[in-house]
């Protein structure tokens, strides 16, 4: 077996993940190579060390208040969806309202018509443009509040 | 860090699931009766049925359950705490909203970690975030000055490390995976795991060789 497959066997080896025909392979080129034992030993040099590293924890207090925080969150995109859809409900019911009023009275002059119509157009747009991002844009905005 | 004595993720915050548990009762979920006592654990697979009917406190226990591996998890992708904080936050969110395409009959974690890992590439991605995590979110357990900056080289070497080694580094000695249970979360065969793990350890050991007195 040539070295570089022989060092692939050490980094298993200390990472318990060498089964009992490899070990022996293992054992018995070490007992040969000086270049795989000097590896053999680096290798346990740094597994130790990495066997120390570890992420600081946090306070105990997140995790009191971790699944409270996604809770509120699935709830308030609950809200925010039922808010949206009864928001679109109402402005197109109001605007059909409108807009049948305003086509119906012959006296409203048709500029005027026209001009009240591009009006709610706009607003309506502009409306269903923020609710939209307010629902799926909502996470991406959380982010840049985040950023310091 | 000990490796012995965690090999399983599922299993990493047994103790801490204990304590939550013992502060709850029985429960009727959806009509399912689900015992959740001291030295009684809950089937996943019982919970995560009930989840996908909607329950949310049935997902609270799940949630309670992997909250401490997520978050570890994205810590070690996403830089800090408060960001990781907040991706393990979202991929639970995201876990929920799609638990009903979830196969019940599979363990939950490797399936959660693929939506966690997405949601750290994606943020970084957006982030733009190249920086080295902040050094004071990252404990070695050390005393000698020596140690110190022995701790910050071998950081920045894990930061250095393409994506796809960095990964296997975090879900080895971060979360003391076993090969196999790497190639799980990470969808790929053990022997690319084996693989990845030797060529980020050689670099990484490279990097330190003058710490530990490599030639």
């Amino acid at each position: 077996m040539d070295h570089q497959k022989i060092k692939e066997l050490i980094s298993s080896y200390h990472d318990r993940e060498v089964n009992d025909k490899d070990k022996q392979v293992l054992d018995e080129h070490l007992k040969k190579c000086s270049e795989c034992r000097k590896e053999f030993e680096e290798m346990g040099k740094f597994e130790e060390v990495m066997g120390k590293m570890q992420f600081k924890k946090p306070q105990k207090e997140m995790w009191q208040v971790y699944w409270n925080t996604v809770y509120n969150r699935l709830e308030r995109r609950i809200g925010w969806i039922l808010l949206s859809i009864g928001g679109m409900i109402l402005l197109f019911f109001g605007g059909y309202k409108v807009l049948e009023g305003i086509i119906q009275d012959s006296s409203t002059p048709l500029l005027l018509k026209i001009g009240i119509l591009a009006v709610l157009g706009g607003v309506a747009v502009l409306l269903v443009s923020l609710l939209r991002e307010q629902i799926f844009v909502h996470k991406r905005e959380r982010y840049k509040e985040v950023e310091k | 860090m000990n490796k012995t004595g965690s090999k399983d993720v599922y299993k990493t915050r047994q103790n801490e699931m204990a304590e939550e548990a013992a502060l709850q009762k029985d429960r009727i979920f959806h009509g399912k009766k689900v015992h959740i006592r001291v030295n009684e654990e809950v089937s996943e697979k019982e919970l995560l049925e009930v989840v996908q009917k909607g329950d949310k406190e049935a997902y609270g226990v799940i949630v309670k359950r992997y909250m401490h591996s997520a978050y570890y998890v994205a810590l070690g992708f996403v830089h800090n705490q408060q960001d990781a904080l907040d991706v393990s936050q979202d991929a639970f969110i995201k876990a929920f909203r799609k638990i009903k395409m979830f196969d019940t009959s599979m363990p939950f974690f490797p399936w959660f970690y693929r939506l966690l890992r997405n949601l750290c590439i994606d943020y970084l991605k957006r982030k733009n975030r190249t920086r080295a995590i902040p050094l004071q979110d990252i404990q070695v357990i050390a005393v000698e000055k020596e140690d110190r900056e022995l701790k910050e080289t071998l950081w920045k070497g894990i930061e250095k490390l393409p994506f796809e080694q960095r990964e296997v580094v975090i879900l080895r000695y971060f979360q003391q995976l076993s090969y196999a249970e790497i190639a799980e979360f990470i969808g790929k065969p053990i022997g690319t795991v084996m693989s990845s793990l030797f060529y980020a350890k050689k670099k990484l050991k490279e990097i330190i060789g003058k710490y530990l007195g490599f030639e």
